[in-house]
């Protein structure tokens, strides 16, 4: 077997394995979380029939095992099960509700990449100046800042007292901005930093000083020399903070009362809604673990050597 | 890379542009706005829970009695044109009203009450509301308006949860569509029709032009979620939305301290006390009376009212809120005495105190700060005594298994008979294990008693009597009735007579009037 293909084997096993364990942790977590279903569905007056039944009708009665087979089974089948608080698919549940937190990461993503990238880059071109001390000081402030926080800060200052956004919703294109901000923001130091150190290495290379000999301007050399060859790993890195914004997500469509994927987990992890808190488990896991094969693939374009040693 | 870039924008923008359009809508005159904490689960009369779905359910379906505003069944605003008590409480006579229709033009009939309570009673369906019409023994059609609901026992409380509070449901429609069909497209026959739900969004209710009653003084009914208070709060700011239901006391008093925020308040005292429980199992430490009644003696509830709610609750004494003729105003309320508390501890064989715990969820805010609260009021009197917060779900497994010595509860009855107040102290009640058990024989015989009672005046004193003998037990340690108060919109009028727990401005938005 050649190099090349032994690492891929290698990788997809492993890609399997973990995908695995992924669901295997989704469902442990939950099961063994004390708290039953059946009397958070019901109330704290529930009587003991009633209880039964519930727990009849979701087969929490079973063994762990035997619940975590069924649940695997029907995956198989592409069938994440059904709600008990909604009592409907988790299938549709979820394809309901993915559409706005696409819009959110990815709007959030956008802010971050785009923000960072300049940050970047001005603080590595600028070094050591007030402006490169200012692109640190705003990523530690970002990073510093609980995303919740944040949120309702801005909800404060930009919806409350100047009113140019609405509060919370998803009521008008312009609902949009605060949450990808809170969301954005917050990644975007972790992009600022590596962008800046990557930039420097970059442009105290040869071919750099090789082409501003050549007479090219200063912009050109920047855009078409030095960003070029310094973004590769930030593309890497993109890669790698996709979970973090997806996670973050969470915490922020429940602030801005968004209705997506994120404040749907949190509402059945309150109900015990086992079916619906593995599935978005699962997706989650899924984007990271891809978003890691990503990052993988791209590595190895950039730089064979990996390949062999990986 | 550029290119990558403004891809990704464009792409994101028009999903942005796809979603927005959708849900982007006007603010006007014509609509009001109500803030509700989640999703409603399902809108599903039989197998619902959750207060959420309730609160939407009440404007979409009638129900087949009415409560009035001073707490007695009437026919005014429900299905029925009259209703009569025969046989010693055991047969309930219900006429429907004729002419009303459900929303998909349909007539309601007595065969529709008849599925409504053959369909609570159904065990496949599961309902979890089950147990209020276990007494059920027959359900009788008499004509095609007339309905006879046959009980096996006298139960003067049968109509606090049975009488169908927004349950009415059409039979044909169900049916035709299952059930699966119906909570995608509820029908009932109240003032709103039902539009359409955006998933984790909103639902949009209009209208009912063909109500049976007066019509809905506004014409669009939206309800949005807001699983975060203080976003939905500065939303009614804005004036984005117009009323939150169950606003917390602390968002209250703290909006009605500002000035020009462009909104009304409201206030109605609550039909629920605050209490805390104890586990008087034989194997707690509580199942010594003397004990409890020292940590009674030691808690002043003033400062808990104080510390949470401010204005916003009267202290109690007895179960059953102040304003109900039910209530016990003599029962024993142990005011602060700490001299009578270490008197009793040392009684017990505890002068020197004790450690023990004290159990509260974590989610709710009040509730913790209270139990921290009763902390520092105990170690007063030697009594170390341990916090433990914890999430919900779990929290009602172990106050339920008996593992919390107290812990902080909260009841709400249904509206309007008190009984759910004193029944768990009935040994053979459901609940009585869950609420720390409590067992005294000449307790549970009034209870029985207060279920066949017809003559209202002698079934108030019964309950005097119960709260009187299970207080001067400690049953549990009552701390305060709450008082809801409601901040809304200041262009919106809420009618005075639904200012009451009994009609509550919520389930009576059809009522309102810009």
């Amino acid at each position: 077997m050649s190099n090349r293909k032994k690492y891929w084997t290698n990788k997809i096993i492993r890609t399997i394995i973990t995908a695995i364990g992924v669901t295997l942790i989704a469902f442990l977590i939950l099961h063994l979380t004390p708290g039953d279903p059946a009397r958070i569905m019901l109330g704290s007056y529930a009587s003991e029939e009633n209880l039964e039944a519930v727990r009849e009708k979701y087969n929490l009665n079973e063994p762990l095992y035997i619940q975590y087979w069924a649940w695997i089974s029907s995956l198989a089948k592409g069938d994440l099960g059904t709600s008990i608080r909604y009592n409907r698919s988790v299938n549709t549940l979820i394809k309901d509700r993915i559409g706005p937190t696409l819009v959110l990461t990815l709007t959030g993503l956008i802010i971050s990449v785009v923000l960072g990238v300049v940050m970047g880059i001005l603080a590595a071109l600028k070094r050591n100046s007030w402006l490169d001390y200012l692109t640190t000081v705003q990523a530690i402030f970002w990073i510093s800042i609980p995303s919740f926080w944040l949120g309702i800060l801005f909800l404060y200052i930009f919806g409350l007292q100047l009113r140019w956004v609405p509060i919370a919703g998803m009521v008008s294109y312009t609902s949009v901005i605060l949450p990808a901000l809170s969301l954005g923001l917050r990644q975007e130091a972790w992009f600022a930093r590596p962008m800046r150190a990557e930039m420097l290495e970059v442009l105290n290379q040869e071919y750099i000083r090789a082409a501003k000999a050549k007479g090219l301007k200063y912009y050109i050399v920047v855009t078409k020399h030095a960003l070029r060859n310094a973004l590769i790993p930030i593309i890497t890195m993109l890669a790698l903070r996709l979970p973090w914004i997806i996670g973050g997500s969470v915490v922020i469509e429940v602030v801005f009362s968004w209705g997506g994927i994120g404040s749907l987990l949190v509402n059945s992890v309150k109900a015990r809604d086992y079916p619906v808190v593995q599935a978005i488990l699962l997706l989650i896991s899924i984007a990271v673990v891809l978003a890691n094969l990503f990052a993988d693939i791209i590595y190895t374009w950039v730089d064979p050597r990996i390949r062999t040693e990986g | 890379m550029k290119k990558t870039i403004s891809l990704l924008l464009t792409l994101s923008l028009l999903i942005g542009l796809m979603v927005f359009s959708v849900v982007a809508t006007a603010q006007d005159n014509d609509t009001v706005h109500i803030a509700i904490q989640t999703e409603p689960s399902k809108l599903n009369p039989i197998t619902y829970q959750d207060t959420e779905t309730d609160f939407v359910l009440s404007q979409i379906c009638d129900p087949l009695v009415e409560v009035s505003t001073e707490g007695s069944y009437t026919a005014e605003g429900a299905i029925i044109e009259d209703y009569r008590i025969e046989e010693d409480g055991k047969v309930y006579v219900f006429e429907i009203r004729e002419g009303i229709k459900f929303h998909n033009g349909e007539n309601l009939t007595g065969e529709d009450v008849k599925f409504t309570y053959e369909s609570l009673k159904d065990k496949e369906l599961a309902s979890p509301h089950r147990s209020y019409y276990e007494g059920i023994e027959d359900i009788v059609l008499v004509d095609e308006y007339t309905v006879k609901v046959i009980l096996g026992d006298t139960n003067v409380t049968f109509l606090t949860n049975a009488r169908l509070r927004n349950h009415v449901l059409p039979k044909d429609y169900i049916e035709e569509v299952g059930w699966d069909g119906y909570e995608k497209h509820p029908i009932g026959s109240g003032p709103y029709e039902f539009i359409e739900q955006d998933p984790g969004q909103r639902i949009v209710l209009k209208k009912f032009e063909d109500f049976w009653g007066e019509n809905a003084k506004i014409d669009n009914l939206i309800f949005r979620f807001y699983p975060e208070t203080t976003s939905a709060v500065m939303a009614l700011q804005t004036k984005e939305i117009d009323f939150i239901a169950e606003m917390p006391a602390e968002v209250f008093e703290d909006l009605k301290s500002k000035e020009d925020v462009g909104l009304k308040f409201g206030t109605y005292n609550k039909f629920e006390d605050h209490r805390v429980c104890f586990n008087k199992r034989k194997d707690s430490i509580f199942s010594d009376v003397r004990l409890r009644k020292a940590v009674a003696y030691a808690i002043n509830r003033y400062e808990l009212i104080e510390l949470t709610r401010g204005d916003m609750a009267v202290p109690a004494a007895g179960r059953v809120p102040s304003f109900h003729p039910a209530t016990a105003p003599k029962a024993n309320a142990y005011e602060e005495n700490l001299k009578k508390a270490q008197e009793l501890m040392a009684e017990a064989g505890y002068p020197d105190g004790f450690k023990t715990k004290i159990f509260a969820p974590s989610g709710y805010r009040e509730r913790v700060l209270e139990v921290q609260q009763i902390q520092q009021q105990l170690a007063r009197i030697n009594i170390d005594l341990e916090v433990v917060t914890l999430e919900w779900g779990t929290y009602l497994d172990v106050t339920a298994d008996g593992q919390a010595p107290m812990f902080r509860e909260r009841w709400s009855a249904g509206v309007p008979s008190p009984y759910s107040f004193v029944e768990n102290w009935h040994s053979e009640s459901g609940w009585n294990a869950i609420f720390g058990t409590y067992e005294n024989d000449e307790v549970d015989a009034l209870i029985d008693l207060i279920k066949v009672t017809t003559d209202q005046e002698e079934r108030w004193q019964l309950y005097r009597t119960v709260q009187n003998l299970a207080m001067d037990e400690v049953a549990c340690y009552p701390l305060y009735w709450p008082v809801i108060g409601e901040a809304y919109n200041d262009e919106i009028t809420i009618p005075e007579d639904v200012w009451n727990v009994f009609k509550r401005p919520i389930y009576n938005v059809d009522k309102w009037h810009f």
